[in-house]
């Protein structure tokens, strides 16, 4: 089971791309869990998940979230502004993923 | 263009980011968030218990409600009490919990040492039995519980650092020598504030600091709630949004503890039932210039729906319902809006002009003012007309705004869809092109 988290102010506009990866993954019979939160959760969902994708918008606390990740041996990236503003989540899973073959 | 992008985004990143790591701000806020569900339901409490509807000059006056308002009014009004009017309790503790987090510290510890240095200071106890004034416990205190919130936790901090705790033999149990440890920051915290709670005492006749820090901030307060400082708060939230940059995200934990004093004066008003005294209070800026998202987009988002650029049209279709509900992250991204500079111009424009008619219509009564708060995802007009107790000049003022800010995008609009149409039809001359070489 590959754990996915999506993190943005909020948590409530990621949440629109989550449903959309996972319609995704169903396609690819993955097994993956992929859920949304605010900023403020991205403690906990850390230690939790096995990667994250940030929203764009949020790319000023990247540097910061990627020094947390690392210390757990985990990867953060942004989404790139296209793929999140056309709702893409074929190329938001494939970024994920390609995270976590790197790690 | 490419260039441009990139060099606004070398200056405005590392200057975001350095912003939303400043760990008071990102306290303030967090705080703010842990205290939004009591202050929610608690101004609903307020707002069910003075329905315009007993005011006899009032068209929907009614004489049941008024009827069972005198009979059971004062039943109903301790849920109030228990939340906007205690806020800066629930706001003090999670501060702190919040800051503690951020430095490495225990977290419930924390926000009770914020909690306790905020009561030390803001609730007086006097006569017999106990009474606690609370007075300056709701929004009045918010400046008091943040001041001394982070005073708590950076003595707590100070203390931990250099390893000042009461410290007990070995064969002492350990449970029982942790609980002497966080003996040392409230003693701590008394000898700091009690001293300035006996010295304000004492001066002619006797204040708080609360009451002192209220005076101090006083200029501050009302200077926020001008139309200058909305125009400047909307022009800097939209010029982050313009730059990828969630804007209100940055600024909002500043802007909030202003217009949560202003929401307290009015809701004050309300309660006593005088005219209420501010206009940049609550969710102002949810009811006339999100009407949509960031940028009022909603109007934006159903005229790209039936835009001819096949683009335009698919990204429309996606953003109109989240944009009922204020989220409009699709089109800022997929449009694009962010560093387009066709789109960006009413971008940034349109929600000023839409904070200026509002801030006229308020200050000239057309529009209620806001007293009370509705989670931000509620649809603006329905936000308007709920927050400002049910004013139907805020409603057709949110109305006429959705339908203006419309009418503002579509110049814009039509531009960029014409570029982006002649780009499509290029793309599609190309491709059929590649197919069948005999064209070309």
């Amino acid at each position: 089971m590959i754990r996915i988290f999506l993190c943005c102010s909020a948590g409530m506009s990621t949440s629109m791309l989550v449903k959309k990866m996972e319609q995704a993954a169903a396609e690819r019979n993955l097994q993956v869990e992929i859920a949304a939160f605010s900023m403020a959760d991205f403690d906990d969902a850390i230690q939790k998940y096995d990667v994250c994708l940030l929203g764009p918008q949020v790319k000023f606390k990247l540097a910061d979230f990627q020094a947390q990740a690392a210390k757990l041996n985990k990867r953060v990236e942004a989404i790139e502004p296209m793929t999140y503003g056309m709702m893409k989540g074929e190329v938001a899973l494939d970024q994920a993923l390609s995270l976590l073959e790197l790690a | 263009m490419e260039k441009v992008i990139e060099r606004v985004e070398q200056i405005l990143l590392p200057l975001a980011s350095k912003i939303a790591s400043i760990k008071y701000l990102v306290a303030v806020r967090d705080g703010a968030i842990f205290a939004m569900p009591f202050l929610i339901v608690g101004s609903l409490v307020l707002l069910l218990l003075n329905l315009p509807l007993s005011d006899p000059n009032n068209f929907m006056y009614s004489q049941w409600y008024t009827n069972l308002m005198t009979e059971y009014k004062g039943d109903w009004l301790q849920p109030f009490y228990a939340t906007m009017g205690i806020a800066c309790i629930f706001i003090s503790f999670g501060l702190g919990s919040s800051l503690g987090k951020q430095y490495g510290l225990p977290e419930i510890p924390s926000g009770f040492l914020s909690l306790f240095a905020f009561m030390l200071v803001a609730a007086p106890v006097t006569g017999w039995p106990p009474a606690i004034n609370a007075s300056y416990l709701d929004g009045k205190g918010m400046f008091t519980a943040i001041i001394v919130g982070f005073l708590a936790v950076e003595v707590y901090r100070l203390l931990v650092t250099k390893n000042l705790t009461i410290k007990l033999p070995e064969q002492v149990p350990p449970a029982i020598a942790r609980s002497f440890e966080s003996l040392t920051p409230v003693i701590a915290i008394i000898l700091i504030l009690q001293p300035i709670n006996i010295t304000l005492s004492n001066m002619g006749d006797g204040v708080l600091l609360p009451q002192l820090l209220m005076d101090l901030f006083k200029p501050l307060i009302s200077a926020s709630d001008s139309l200058g400082a909305l125009l400047f708060i909307a022009f800097i939230i939209h010029l982050l949004w313009f730059c990828g940059l969630h804007g209100a995200n940055i600024v909002m934990g500043v802007v909030g503890t202003f217009t949560l004093t202003n929401l307290q004066m009015n809701q004050e008003a309300l309660a006593a039932g005088e005219h209420l005294p501010t206009i940049f209070a609550g969710g102002f800026l949810d009811n006339y210039m999100n009407l949509g998202g960031s940028g009022a987009t909603l109007g934006l988002a159903i005229a790209m729906a039936i835009s001819k650029s096949a683009h335009l049209k698919s990204i429309g279709r996606i953003s109109i319902v989240p944009g009922v509900f204020n989220i409009n992250e699709p089109i800022l991204f997929g449009a694009p809006i962010i560093m387009n500079p066709i789109l960006g111009i009413p971008f940034i424009l349109v929600p000023m002009i839409n904070v200026t008619i509002a801030y006229f219509a308020t200050s000239m009564d057309i529009a209620g003012r806001v007293v009370a708060l509705v989670p931000w995802t509620t649809p603006g007009p329905l936000a308007a007309f709920l927050s400002t107790n049910f004013n139907f000049g805020s409603l057709f003022l949110a109305l006429g705004l959705l339908v203006l800010s419309t009418f503002l995008y579509l110049p814009f609009l039509n531009v960029y869809t014409k570029s982006l149409m002649a780009q499509e039809q290029a793309e599609r001359v190309k491709k059929a092109a590649m197919n069948n070489p005999a064209i070309a």
